[in-house]
């Protein structure tokens, strides 16, 4: 991890207004097509209650927030789905700086201000990426 | 997509094995796959600079294809990503590789993670770990 750069105190906000054609999109473009997130009536029948979002729609918008904010630095990213997030909320991802400087508090969040993602963003240094490649090459 | 796996006919919790290679996926990142992920995040398609998010999203239909038939219920409970910050651009070509990271049944719960990597030539793009709570 490194430390030695200057970062800003918050990531810059990403947002989406989630509804169900985006979640459609989303289904087409991963190939998950789980009725809990495409089917209303399927959705209807289970705890939800109605279509929820695909965890990684806001872990991609994460992505977003943090490669607009950092640019294209290597990351390690460590997030838990905590809650699921209804299909037409908005999303907001976003982080705060940590108090070791190296990295953030990463979240999404609705905008009633529910935690639907949560967890760690560090940065690596390049050196740990080739080492991991040449890892890689080795297995 | 080409697809190269060794799938059962379920895959249950003790159909995995730890290391496990699952499969090799290739994608094309396409114009088709631009617009359907231009129309979810509000980003311009043809845009220069496109987003680490398209790994994020080639990742997951890597995994759903070589893990499948799953169980219905299963839970995505948590993720690391390991990104190098390289976004992929229109038309290059990657190698998803999905293995089994490991599994360990905890408090009545059967918990598996699985590890991919994406590779576009010799650079390595992206590895992931998918954290699940096997239903069955």
């Amino acid at each position: 991890m490194t430390s030695n750069l200057a970062l800003p105190p918050h990531l810059t906000q990403a947002r989406i207004e989630t509804n169900a054609t985006k979640t459609a999109r989303y289904a087409a473009l991963t190939a998950d097509f789980n009725p809990i997130h495409v089917d209303p009536d399927f959705a209807q029948r289970t705890p939800f209650g109605a279509p929820i979002n695909h965890g990684t729609l806001g872990l991609s918008l994460l992505a977003q927030a943090i490669e607009t904010t950092l640019g294209p630095v290597p990351h390690q990213v460590n997030v838990r789905f905590s809650r699921p997030a209804p299909v037409g909320v908005s999303l907001i991802a976003a982080g705060d700086l940590l108090e070791t400087g190296d990295g953030y508090h990463v979240h999404v969040t609705t905008d009633d201000g529910v935690r639907v993602i949560e967890g760690t963003l560090h940065l690596l240094e390049p050196t740990k990426i080739e080492q991991k490649e040449s890892s890689d090459d080795r297995n | 997509m080409g697809l190269q796996s060794d799938v059962p006919d379920i895959w249950n919790y003790s159909a995995f094995v730890e290391g496990q290679l699952l499969g090799s996926t290739e994608f094309r990142i396409d114009e088709n796959r631009l617009r359907l992920w231009s129309g979810i995040f509000d980003w311009p398609a043809m845009s220069e600079r496109l987003s680490v998010s398209l790994l994020v999203s080639a990742m997951m239909e890597a995994y759903l294809h070589v893990a499948q038939p799953r169980p219905p219920g299963n839970i995505h409970a948590g993720q690391k990503l390991w990104l190098h910050g390289r976004a992929p651009h229109l038309g290059e070509a990657l190698t998803v590789t999905t293995r089994v990271a490991g599994k360990e049944e905890r408090k009545g719960r059967k918990w598996l993670a699985f590890e991919s990597n994406i590779t576009s030539g010799g650079d390595w793009l992206l590895k992931g770990e998918i954290l699940t709570i096997w239903a069955e």
